[in-house]
């Protein structure tokens, strides 16, 4: 108990209130510089990592907020990456001629709905549109049926295990295991060039402020905090008139987008896309990156995205044997002790910023309506 | 929003009317052909032993539970079979036996998510509520005492403090018709004291149907009570009557000379 001391933030260059926004805005600084300083290497890694804490961010709102583990992000992001990756395609492939995978597989026309990806408009459109929509008919379909905690999961891991059977299975269509390469431009732009590599990483950086700040204002809004309510007391909102079910599939949807998105700037910096990213394994990935940095705090899952997948980048071409180890403990760690993450424990450090009453989630005390499954 | 419903010309007093409601889990009959009805603007107790099916009544009038026979009627409309948000939206909210506060949420967030009227979640990407639900937030606050907490999470109220705040959160929702399975759970004396003075502070705005087994509360509260056993309605009367009636203690303590605890006549009773 803190006593009757008011948790608000005081004045000071050290209270909560003002040094968050102090510190948000020099990494924004540091990062928007990065092309200045840093190397062609890191600097596409940094840019690569930056679109997945896009997708981060859709899991906070979905898992640290709403309290729904879905194991199958990579769905939506694979969609994303896809839907850029067929406008992509035709535009590389000499008019009047076909992708040179359709070929291959004995194609003899373009499928009808390949047909309108090339035109970067409609492809843009679908990139946002067709991941947010299957995520929230996904959601609906589990939601309506009051589907919860560990159920959620396993339907979530077989939907992405499913996507990446249907990818590789319908090879003249989507290229199987090889997934979608050979790109050359974009909306005019030569995809190569140092001038591009640069202006590709702005872009991205632009679109993670865009969708982090979004996804802080949301989260304050009043639905943010029933997506919270929803979490902690699904009956309780229930019995206060709220359909649950409407914010989950809500929630979901919001997550599907920011996969997409997410999808779609991957595939940029990686220059293809692939079942190899998408699956279930990387859907894990997602989800153990964002427990590391704070699942409940948009800050913590973007900063445990980014910071993990460099670490992994660094360790795993040190040690390759010993990565997977690693990882593993670490997320084991985090779940016996710290449940809120880095965020959690930088928040605990921060003199006076424990008791901000921000929605993290606390360990214990979790049995109050026996709907809100703790971790998995 | 809708409006609360209008009363029905044939039941002009009855706000609750339950008939012949039999609610049956694997062929175990929690109520059995149950009549039971709440006057608009009273305070009801409803009492009884373990397994009577008090919280299965309160289940059934919220929609929880689905009757196999019988229905539920609220303000002349049958409500049994409506999903439990449209339930709640015309104006029944009920308080659970454990306390369930919005944990991670402010004090003042919990009782916001109560008071809101809009209830779909495309209205409520905004910050701030109404004026008049601020309002009326404030006004919660000061009537459960919990101003001093309003920006605390709720997870750290001490548990009677919680009892408040959920009793605050059902009450801010503004029903017509307020279910409390058991608000004094776990509190000390002073503050079952406190919440009988809050709940009769209630009775004319609202109507209340209160569960509990603290005889203490319940003269207190000073309402007519209910007794039901085995799934249908007992005896209704005074607190006085029914204290002193054999056959109430018959099914509460077992054996009415063993409990040795009638000093007056037994009293015949409908």
């Amino acid at each position: 108990m803190t006593g009757q001391r008011r948790p608000s933030g005081r004045g000071g260059l050290l209270s909560p209130t003002l040094l968050k926004p102090l510190l948000l805005s020099a990494v924004f600084l540091l990062l928007a510089f990065a092309p200045f300083y840093l190397g062609e290497y890191t600097l596409s890694l940094l840019g690569r990592v930056l679109s997945l804490a896009v997708a981060a961010l859709g899991i906070c709102i979905v898992w640290g907020r709403t309290g729904i583990l879905s194991l199958g992000q990579g769905v939506f992001f694979g969609l994303g990456g896809y839907a850029l990756a067929m406008h992509l395609k035709l535009v590389a492939t000499p008019k009047g001629e076909l992708p040179d995978f359709m070929l291959y597989n004995g194609l003899e026309a373009l499928p009808f709905w390949w047909k309108p990806f090339a035109s970067p408009v409609f492809a843009l459109a679908m990139v946002v549109l067709i991941p947010t929509l299957v995520a929230a008919f996904i959601g609906w379909l589990m939601f309506r049926r009051r589907l919860t905690g560990v159920y959620v999961s396993i339907i979530t891991q077989a939907v992405a295990l499913a996507f990446v059977t249907l990818l590789i299975g319908s090879q003249g269509y989507t290229s199987g295991t090889n997934g979608i390469t050979d790109f050359q431009s974009f909306l005019g732009i030569a995809l190569r060039g140092s001038g591009y590599e640069h202006g590709l990483y702005w872009v991205t950086l632009a679109l993670l402020a865009l969708a982090f700040t979004g996804t802080t204002w949301l989260l304050g809004t009043h639905f943010g905090k029933l997506l919270t309510a929803v979490r902690d007391g699904e009956n309780r909102v229930r019995f206060l008139g709220y359909n649950p079910a409407s914010y989950k599939v809500a929630a979901f949807a919001l997550g599907g987008l920011l996969g997409g998105v997410s999808g779609a700037l991957y595939t940029l910096h990686l220059g293809n896309v692939s079942p190899a990213v998408i699956g279930v394994v990387p859907s894990i990935e997602l989800v153990v990156w964002v427990a590391l940095g704070g699942r409940a705090s948009p800050t913590g899952a973007a900063a445990g995205m980014i910071l993990g997948n460099i670490a992994k980048d660094r360790i795993s071409s040190a040690v390759p044997d010993a990565w997977l180890y690693i990882m593993g403990s670490l997320f084991v760690l985090v779940v016996l002790v710290l449940p809120d993450g880095l965020a959690g424990l930088v928040k605990r450090l921060l003199p006076g910023a424990a008791r901000t009453g921000t929605p993290g989630l606390q360990p214990a005390a979790k049995e109050v309506s026996g709907d809100a499954p703790s971790v998995l | 929003m809708t409006p609360p419903a209008s009363f029905s010309p044939t039941a002009p007093e009855a706000l609750l009317d339950v008939r012949n409601v039999t609610v049956s889990f694997d062929g175990f009959k929690a109520l059995t052909d149950l009549n039971f009805r709440v006057e608009k603007g009273s305070i009801r107790m409803l009492i009884g032993p373990n397994g009577a099916g008090k919280s299965t009544l309160l289940d059934t009038i919220i929609g929880k539970v689905h009757p196999v026979g019988g229905q539920v009627r609220y303000g002349g409309r049958v409500i049994s079979g409506l999903p439990e948000h449209e339930i709640v939206q015309l104006g029944i909210c009920r308080k659970f036996q454990a306390p369930g506060v919005l944990d991670a949420l402010s004090v003042r967030d919990n009782l916001r998510v109560a008071v809101r009227r809009d209830k779909g979640w495309l209205a409520n990407f905004r910050s701030r509520l109404s004026e008049a639900e601020e309002a009326r937030v404030d006004e919660v606050l000061t009537l459960t005492g919990l101003q001093a907490r309003a920006d605390f999470p709720a997870l750290q109220l001490a548990h009677g403090e919680k009892q408040w705040l959920e009793i605050g959160m059902v009450v801010g929702s503004d029903p017509q018709l307020l279910l409390l399975d058991e608000p004094t759970a776990g509190m000390t004396a002073q503050e079952t004291a406190q919440t009988a003075a809050l709940i009769r502070g209630l009775a004319g705005r609202h109507t209340i149907l209160v569960i509990d087994h603290d005889m203490t509360f319940v003269e207190l509260l000073g309402a007519p009570v209910s007794v039901l056993h085995q799934g249908q309605l007992f005896r209704e009367g005074h607190l006085d009557e029914i204290r002193t009636d054999p056959a109430v203690m018959e099914i509460y303590l077992g054996r009415p000379k063993d409990a040795n605890a009638t000093p007056r006549e037994p009293h015949a009773q409908a």
